[in-house]
């Protein structure tokens, strides 16, 4: 156990684990707002193609990274208006949302498979700006939940609509909001997938990170600054894997390949924590509402309805 | 409520009754809508976006010559696939009724294909043709209950997000299931086939005639006609729809919540998992890589559109067949990807979500003068208020 050893390991682990974070904090900016959004696999899927398409026509990975930002908050556009202004079933939607995007996807992305396109530029130490991007969002985005005027009206439509409504904040706008910024910054993560983590593209590439964001979220308890933690966290297993893989052993692979998901389970029982003392909450609570999260998270906000 | 964009003002009103001419009107056009979006990728991806919808349209039931011929052997593959998609579907919507969001069927279908392979490749020399398919079926349903008890217990002690813990165990089920057939499970004189060895002839569902249209028809049939039967005159599953709609009122009211969450997904667990009993003894015969193809992904769409009513499961099954079936087809002969048919999937379940809000509220619009609107507006709203005072 060497100095380099532990170096290289700490590069792997945070470059694995950026994706990740990216995906949760752009997870966790709209669901602040109260609305579920279980299309984040889809839109990571949309924002990686994006990503490398337009790095491969332009030549400037930068310029793809901006439109796969800009993709990816016009596919959250979809979800932003259905469940803010048509009022559809938010989880349904998500689903709908994150099948659409993967067909969308793979359609668009079968004849990119197998080609390659510039990376990333490695700015210090294997770290490509997307890594300092993704940390320091984490740390502004806390600042703004914190300490903003708009951070802290996005915590109270989150909390009771109606409550921010009568205080003249109109929590139609934070919804639709949150959902696209949240949606671009998700699409940041893919960019990163497809342009530094594991430059190419592959038919559904993610290969379920969006759905440990998702779960991550909940470990996070919906704070950025926790969602680092727990995204290193899924970046060891990440290098374990790897690790182990490249050591050999007797265990099958597909043991290994397995670890994140068994582990985002393991996660969710060790922090679904459900409040003490409301045990008869979460038995009425069907659905993926819980107590430490928003609490009008999943809930349409209709003015007239009393 | 009250939108404004531009000079527009929009209004809506709840409707008192719901007609279900407009549903039906909203569904079709949701489905027009989509078939429009995707002849413009198609467009976009480089191709003729008719010609590409037609060679679907004959990939999923064939063409004249065909029938002239009196061979249907697209339509048939439409109605195979239909058999899985629809029993996942009717698995899916047992949940769903009282909003358990279980999207783990893709993960009980294999893993209901698991335990009909297990089961064949140890008795298939040993048993009769009707006690072997009898265990199967037992077993099948047994590891998909199984599969989807995890979420329901978790979700009872725990309050754990069932859709996150449902979905990671699909990835689980199928990674396991895919390191058995190449493993240990493996057909030791298949020369590297990726799979298990052929069941004998007795594991195998009976078929109509030389088609491959298997007996699961009839598992499928048999199945919406209970799961309706259930819906509608059970108390059971009164006790579902109530939850699904006020969960409050029903546990008021003295149901149990726990139980029912658990009972609804150990049923729907074991009836998606008989998807792959019908895939293993009816038309695969083998357990092999690739079993895993987006069905219970698709019927999860297939069971929000018909409204979680099973003869509607039915009807949509059979129609994201069609579209499957087409955009396999459409790989086969032109090369277009069949992703094509996730996304004209999607697009309709997202045009009816967006419809299903003309369905319950009326939307006036009334378009405000421009230039003058600010001022004519402001002058109007302060003349009806000050009215009111005087």
């Amino acid at each position: 156990m060497n100095l380099e050893f532990i170096l290289t390991t700490s590069q792997i682990i945070i470059l694995a684990s950026v994706s990740l974070l990216l995906a949760t904090l752009g997870a966790i900016i709209s669901e602040k707002s109260g609305v579920t959004n279980l299309s984040i696999d889809g839109t990571m899927l949309v924002g990686a193609l994006t990503a490398f398409v337009i790095t491969k026509v332009t030549g400037s990975p930068y310029i793809g990274v901006l439109v796969a930002m800009i993709a990816s908050g016009l596919l959250s556009l979809i979800h932003a208006t259905l469940t803010t202004y048509f009022l559809s079933n938010q989880i349904v939607t998500g689903l709908a949302l994150n099948f659409f995007a993967m067909g969308l996807a793979n359609f668009f992305g079968k004849n990119y498979v197998g080609e390659v396109s510039e990376k990333l530029p490695v700015l210090f130490a294997n770290f490509d700006i997307l890594v300092f991007i993704s940390f320091f969002l984490a740390i502004f985005t806390y600042f703004i939940f914190n300490n903003t005027k708009i951070g802290l009206n996005l915590v109270a439509v989150g909390e009771d609509p109606r409550v921010a409504d009568n205080q003249g904040v109109n929590p139609f706008k934070y919804r639709f909001w949150a959902q696209i910024i949240g949606g671009m910054i998700v699409g940041l993560g893919g960019a990163h997938l497809s342009l530094s983590y594991t430059p190419g593209w592959v038919d559904g590439m993610t290969s379920g990170r969006g759905w440990i964001a998702i779960a991550l979220v909940i470990f996070s308890f919906w704070n950025p600054m926790r969602a680092i933690l727990g995204t290193l966290l899924f970046g060891g297993i990440s290098f374990l894997q790897f690790h182990f893989q490249t050591i050999g052993t007797n265990i099958p692979a597909a043991f290994f390949n397995m670890l994140p998901y068994l582990m985002t389970i393991l996660v969710m029982i060790f922090f679904s924590g459900v409040k003490s003392g409301s045990l008869m909450g979460a038995k009425i609570n069907i659905g993926p509402s819980s107590d430490i999260g928003p609490s009008s998270l999943g809930r349409h906000y209709i003015r007239e309805d009393r | 409520m009250n939108y404004r964009i531009l000079n527009i003002d929009i209004n809506f009103e709840k409707r008192n009754e719901q007609k279900a001419i407009t549903s039906i009107l909203v569904t079709l056009f949701a489905i027009f809508c989509s078939l429009i979006f995707a002849a413009i990728i198609i467009y976009f991806s480089g191709a003729a976006p008719l010609n590409t919808m037609l060679a679907m349209f004959e990939g999923a039931f064939g063409n004249f010559s065909q029938w002239k011929d009196l061979d249907f052997y697209n339509l048939s593959e439409v109605i195979v696939k239909t058999v899985p998609l629809t029993i996942c579907a009717l698995g899916i919507s047992v949940a769903y009724k009282m909003r358990f969001w279980n999207i783990g069927a893709e993960g009980q279908f294999v893993a209901g294909a698991l335990a009909s392979s297990l089961i064949a490749l140890q008795f298939d020399s040993t048993l009769g043709k009707i006690p072997l398919l009898t265990l199967m079926f037992v077993a099948s349903f047994a590891f998909g209950a199984i599969v989807g008890f995890i979420p329901a217990i978790l979700k009872i002690f725990r309050g754990v997000n069932e859709v996150v813990v449902s979905l990671m165990l699909n990835y689980i089920v199928i990674l396991f299931t895919e390191y058995l057939a190449f493993g240990p499970l493996r057909d030791p004189k298949g020369f590297g086939f990726p799979g298990t060895r052929e069941f004998a002839e007795n594991s195998f569902l009976p078929t109509f005639g030389t088609t491959r249209m298997d007996y699961g028809i009839f598992i499928m049939i048999l199945l919406a006609i209970i799961l309706w039967i259930v819906f509608k005159y059970s108390k059971w599953g009164y006790e579902l729809k109530i939850l699904g709609e006020n969960p409050r009122a029903g546990f008021c009211s003295g149901m149990n919540v726990s139980k029912n969450i658990l009972w609804a997904m150990i049923i729907s667990g074991g009836i998606s998992a008989l998807a792959g009993f019908t895939e293993i003894a009816g038309s695969s015969h083998r357990l092999q890589k690739g079993l895993a193809v987006g069905n219970g992904y698709s019927a999860i769409i297939v069971a929000w559109i018909s409204r979680l009513n099973p003869f509607k499961i039915l009807l949509w099954s059979f129609l994201f067949s069609v579209i499957i079936v087409g955009g396999d087809q459409l790989q086969i002969t032109s090369k277009l990807p069949k992703a094509i048919a996730l996304v004209i999937q999607g697009a309709i379940l997202l045009f009816i979500l967006a419809g299903d809000f003309f369905v319950t509220y009326k939307v006036r619009l009334n378009f405000l003068k421009l230039g003058s609107n600010l001022g004519a507006n402001l002058k109007s709203n302060l003349g009806s208020k000050l009215g009111g005072v005087e």
